[in-house]
């Protein structure tokens, strides 16, 4: 049941009307549980027990940890007159201990069974729908795996650490619990919500209000424009380029140029973001129309001036967990102090570079880590570990570097606020991710190479132009892709603008009809330019309708 | 206040630490601005920031900051 599916759309009607039907507010919760159960066994019926392991397991140890720091409390209050300081030190330790130890086996648990489908369904041969993956679904989703387990694994992982951390409260009710992992608007491409920014939100009552009810229509349609009009279209375009052999490693890549092999990579850079960004949309949307705030995973990111600004707008919530989860720990660990301490202490560190870098090395390996992991987390595959490499290897540079960036630009008198300057770094960030999206696209690391050398040594417009037909796109969808294209660049630029998170809230301003036709403009297209699979003729489809 | 303000003003003096209320969820402090300004702070007030420590809600602004090292201080 993919987020376009006219199963879905049904499906989440349905449970709408229930929802806001219910006479007693109070057990809204419980019809988002049964929805979202009734979704995940639907979807993915003989993986339910993976899912159920980390519900139960993750809600036994989160309160088995909270319950030990109340104990803990307790008994240092108890015996405040007759323990030491040292003694009440010692017994917090211990009891610390005992807390870390439930987490690392928590932690080891779901993380193993993470790794260990992802890695086997690779090895089994079944992973090359990396690449391929029908279009209806998001990039990252691999259909052999459970129904979101990447997803589902990092929020109720988050949970368990932030509960370890004493930052939130545990969930006493595990069918609560359960929602908060499994709620279905999200478990299919997230986002990874925050179980502080969320749980309150799923539990309480909530009444159909106007204007969730139209800004989440908006969103929803907007997601579906982004998903069906450019991705899926973008898409049928990628998937005959692989299908025609443009990406198996042949010297001549089948007769393709390195024109092609470029377009390739732009029309990829505009498919990942539409459909993405757009599924997010879809589940923002709905969630808004149940009175739910889902956090936003998508800010322009094409507008970023660095990389790792990139990062920061770029699938925001994992990026906020590997920060959360991954950087922090790793740069404030007792390990990263003495290598920094050492750094300053040497020879080195006495000159100006080597104080500058003593105080950065060790977070640019924190950051170089967790790129590592991202690359590794999307596969066994040697071009995962060069896009991760790739990604960490900037970011390092960039933080060791930046005193030297910093006085080439004044040396060279450039006003890093005049409009040329930002446009440039828009572009370089652009190229360096264009350059990570090449390791997704090819077979392997060397054919990745190999892609790239090709983009530069070989433009042949003339060629290019002959074999776009081969890639089974009409003019039609050429004008399609670009037109909805310069819609979509419309709207990110008046959303940078104005700081806004949404085409709804943009529309917010303007008056009543132009928020209607907007909305019936919106909607037309989803229905007319959209594709849907090659039997569709939009045509049929509306003389149906009538 | 004043050792806080000093640290901050050299590891950023384009920011107006004084005024700046989102520093971290206005995005004008970075996650490598961060780890910076707690090594330096661990160091001059005698604390262990953890990574738990490490919400917006304690770096947003200089008071906030503030508030977490006195905080560190007392269960120290």
């Amino acid at each position: 049941m993919a987020l376009t599916s006219l199963p879905f759309a049904l499906f989440t009607l349905v449970t709408g009307i229930i929802y806001f039907a219910l006479p007693k507010k109070q057990y809204q919760w419980v019809v988002l549980l049964i929805a979202s159960s009734f979704f995940y066994v639907y979807n993915s019926f003989q993986y339910t027990a993976f899912i159920l392991v980390t519900i139960i397991t993750i809600y036994l140890a989160a309160n088995r940890m909270a319950a030990i720091s109340a104990e803990t409390k307790a008994e240092v209050k108890a015996r405040k007159a007759e323990w030491s300081r040292e003694q009440k030190k010692a017994f917090k330790e211990a009891s610390q201990k005992k807390k870390r130890s439930i987490l690392a086996w928590t932690l080891i648990l779901n993380f193993g069974i993470l790794f260990l489908l992802k890695y086997f369904n690779f090895l089994s041969g079944s992973i090359s729908a990396i690449l391929g993956g029908s279009p209806e679904n998001a990039p990252h989703i691999h259909l052999l795996l459970p129904l979101g387990i990447s997803f589902y694994t990092f929020i109720a992982t988050g949970y368990l650490i932030d509960v370890y951390r004493e930052t939130v409260e545990p969930e006493k009710n595990i069918f609560r619990f359960a929602l908060f992992v499994s709620f279905f608007p999200q478990i299919i491409q997230g986002p990874i919500s925050q179980f502080g920014k969320l749980q309150d939100q799923l539990i309480s009552p909530h009444r159909l209000e106007w204007i969730n009810f139209k800004q989440g229509i908006i969103n929803i349609f907007w997601g579906l424009f982004k998903k069906l009009v450019i991705a899926d279209c973008a898409w049928r375009g990628i998937k005959m380029y692989y299908e025609n052999g443009g990406i198996n490693g042949t010297p001549d890549f089948k007769g393709y140029g390195g024109t092609m092999v470029l377009f390739i990579t732009l029309l990829y850079a505009l498919q990942l973001y539409a459909d993405f960004s757009g599924g997010i949309d879809i589940s923002r949307g709905i969630c808004r129309i149940l009175g739910i705030e889902l956090e936003v995973n998508f800010r322009q990111p094409y507008f970023s001036r660095s990389i790792s600004e990139y990062w920061r707008r770029w699938h925001i919530t994992l990026g906020a967990w590997m920060k959360n989860y991954v950087f922090y720990p790793i740069a404030l660990s007792d390990l990263s102090k003495r290598i920094s301490t050492s750094i300053a202490r040497s020879s080195f560190g006495q000159t100006a570079a080597g104080k500058h870098v003593s105080k950065v090395f060790t977070t640019a390996m924190a950051s170089f880590i967790v790129f590592l992991c991202i690359g590794i987390w999307h596969g066994a595959n040697s071009k995962y570990i060069g896009f991760g490499v790739w990604n960490g290897t900037i970011i390092m540079l960039s933080a060791m570097l930046g005193p030297v960036y910093a006085r080439s630009r004044d040396a060279l008198h450039i006003n890093s606020d005049a409009a040329w300057w930002k446009l440039f770094q828009m572009f370089r960030t652009f190229i360096i991710v264009l350059v990570g999206y090449v390791f997704d696209i090819a077979d392997n690391f060397t054919n990745a190479i190999q892609m790239m050398k090709l983009m530069i040594t070989d433009q042949n417009k003339g060629i290019f132009i002959r074999q776009l037909h081969t890639l089974g796109l009409h003019k039609t969808d050429y004008a399609i892709i670009m037109l909805a294209s310069m819609i979509l660049l419309y709207v990110s630029i008046r959303l940078e603008k104005t700081h806004l998170d949404t085409p709804g809230e943009l529309l917010e301003k303007r008056s009543g009809l132009i928020q209607w036709l907007a909305l019936l403009a919106l909607i037309l297209m989803v229905l007319v330019l959209g594709s849907y699979g090659p039997a569709y003729d939009p045509a049929e489809f509306i003389y149906m309708q009538f | 206040m004043e050792t806080l303000m000093e640290i901050l003003e050299e590891l950023r003096p384009d920011v107006d630490f004084a005024d700046e209320k989102s520093l971290v969820t206005g995005g004008v402090l970075d996650s490598f601005d961060i780890i910076s300004l707690v090594g330096q702070l661990n160091d001059e007030f005698d604390i262990t920031i953890k990574p738990a420590n490490l919400v917006p809600e304690n770096f947003d602004s200089a008071e906030a900051m503030l508030a977490l090292i006195e905080k560190l201080q007392d269960e120290e």
